[in-house]
């Protein structure tokens, strides 16, 4: 899945939103496994505020496909983001 | 004065949502951060270190570990080389330990006041860079020397409950962690802690006294209650018959409890859990419920009011409401 494309599809006033509504999904997710290389990324961009670029997002985006894609699309249900949902539902 | 909001984390998650927690805590206003140590979970220490390296502000300590799993001169150590990675920044949390823990890994737990006393003489002397000959009840070392210089007081905590261990915290600590949630053993602590205090000439404000209590904040008070269930549970079943008793806790209900832990019956243990244990034991509720027990606790004479397990239902989720709508009310 091209994640930064699903990226470019949000405006981006509302990155800062879909960053923190990611973020929850992926420490809420029950599925923890995720190399130690992409979690240290994510938690960097948590620390420099990266985490709402584009290239933060997408990382995000992706790790919360993994770990629990129900609760990502929910997230992005709940924030009008039906347009990506649907991209990511149909793979 | 303004109340500081803690917050506690069990490691039982990987070191980088423990991290994230703590980056997401420091956002939201919290002043400290309290990590459990347990030796079915994570290391304490390394949680900390993680902890310590993705957070700028925040003060973080052990919450609480004990003496008698690692030597005092090695806690320490732990805690003088995270206060370089966080100058400033670290504290010493210490209890006597859990003895159903300790028993598990083989370790006695004899003289509790003594250890837990002594630890504390150890620490501050090598935190100060003395040689240190000490002979104790418990402990004896015979000239312990750090090879690096602390620059800073790091303050240490007292994890107590009861009266005599409140009343040694009170003498020789800096803070106290209090174990638990219900104003009238919140008001027993501050006055057997005051009796110490008392006792080597401190005044209140010399000693940082901690509600640290199980928490669960949501919106949905139901949803608040549901998420207290489980750690409710294990608290009415670790709690002696005297400590029932004071809240009113029915035995026969505790003893029901017990007995579906001791199988590993879940279900049947939480769904025991009633709203009376709940409310004697956890701050539950939605955001103004949690203001006003909260602020109960703060007039009986709390410097910190320590936000614990299980926070909420959703753990993110919980710390951003108690940080836009929980701390902003104990600014002043």
């Amino acid at each position: 899945m091209d994640y930064a494309k699903f990226v470019e599809m949000v405006p981006q006033d509302k990155w800062g939103l879909l960053s923190e509504r990611l973020i929850g999904v992926i420490l809420g997710a029950k599925n923890d496994k995720i190399p130690n290389s992409v979690a240290n990324t994510i938690l960097m961009d948590m620390k420099n505020g990266t985490a709402s670029t584009k290239k933060g997002l997408t990382n995000l985006m992706e790790v919360a496909v993994v770990l629990d894609v129900e609760n990502t699309i929910i997230s992005l249900g709940e924030l009008k983001m039906l347009n990506v949902a649907a991209e990511i539902i149909q793979g | 004065m303004a109340l500081k909001f803690g917050i506690e984390f069990v490691p039982k998650d990987p070191y980088w949502k423990l991290a994230a927690y703590a980056m997401i805590a420091e956002n939201q206003g919290f002043s400290n951060l309290w990590v459990t140590d347990h030796y079915g979970n994570r290391n304490v220490y390394i949680s900390l270190a993680a902890a310590a390296m993705y957070t700028n502000k925040i003060t973080f300590g052990t919450g609480v570990t004990n003496p008698w799993m690692i030597n005092p001169v090695i806690t320490a150590q732990a805690i003088a080389t995270l206060n370089e990675l966080a100058p400033g920044r670290v504290v010493l949390g210490i209890g006597a330990g859990d003895k159903t823990t300790l028993e598990a890994v083989g370790v006695e737990m004899g003289k509790p006041m003594a250890a837990v006393s002594e630890t504390i003489t150890l620490f501050r002397k090598l935190i100060a860079g003395e040689t240190v000959a000490f002979q104790g009840e418990v402990f004896k070392t015979a000239g312990a020397k750090f090879n690096f210089k602390i620059k800073n007081k790091i303050p240490v905590y007292v994890g107590a409950q009861g009266p005599k261990m409140l009343e040694m915290a009170g003498k020789i600590g800096d803070g106290i962690l209090v174990n638990a949630s219900h104003p009238s053993d919140i008001a027993f602590a501050v006055k057997m802690a005051g009796e110490g205090m008392k006792q080597v000439g401190k005044k209140p404000e010399d000693v940082d006294i901690a509600a640290y209590t199980s928490f669960s904040v949501n919106e949905d008070p139901k949803k608040a209650a549901k998420a207290a269930a489980p750690v409710v549970a294990f608290i009415v079943a670790g709690s002696p018959a005297p400590v029932l008793e004071k809240h009113n806790i029915n035995p026969a209900k505790a003893d029901e409890i017990r007995a579906a832990l001791k199988v590993g019956d879940f279900p049947k243990a939480i769904g025991a859990v009633t709203p009376d244990m709940i409310n004697a034991f956890s701050i539950c509720g939605t955001p103004e419920i949690c203001i006003e027990k909260i602020a109960a606790l703060k007039k009986l004479g709390i410097g910190q009011f320590v936000v614990g397990s299980p926070v909420g239902q959703n753990v993110k989720q919980s710390i951003d409401l108690i940080g836009q709508k929980i701390i902003p009310q104990f600014q002043n």
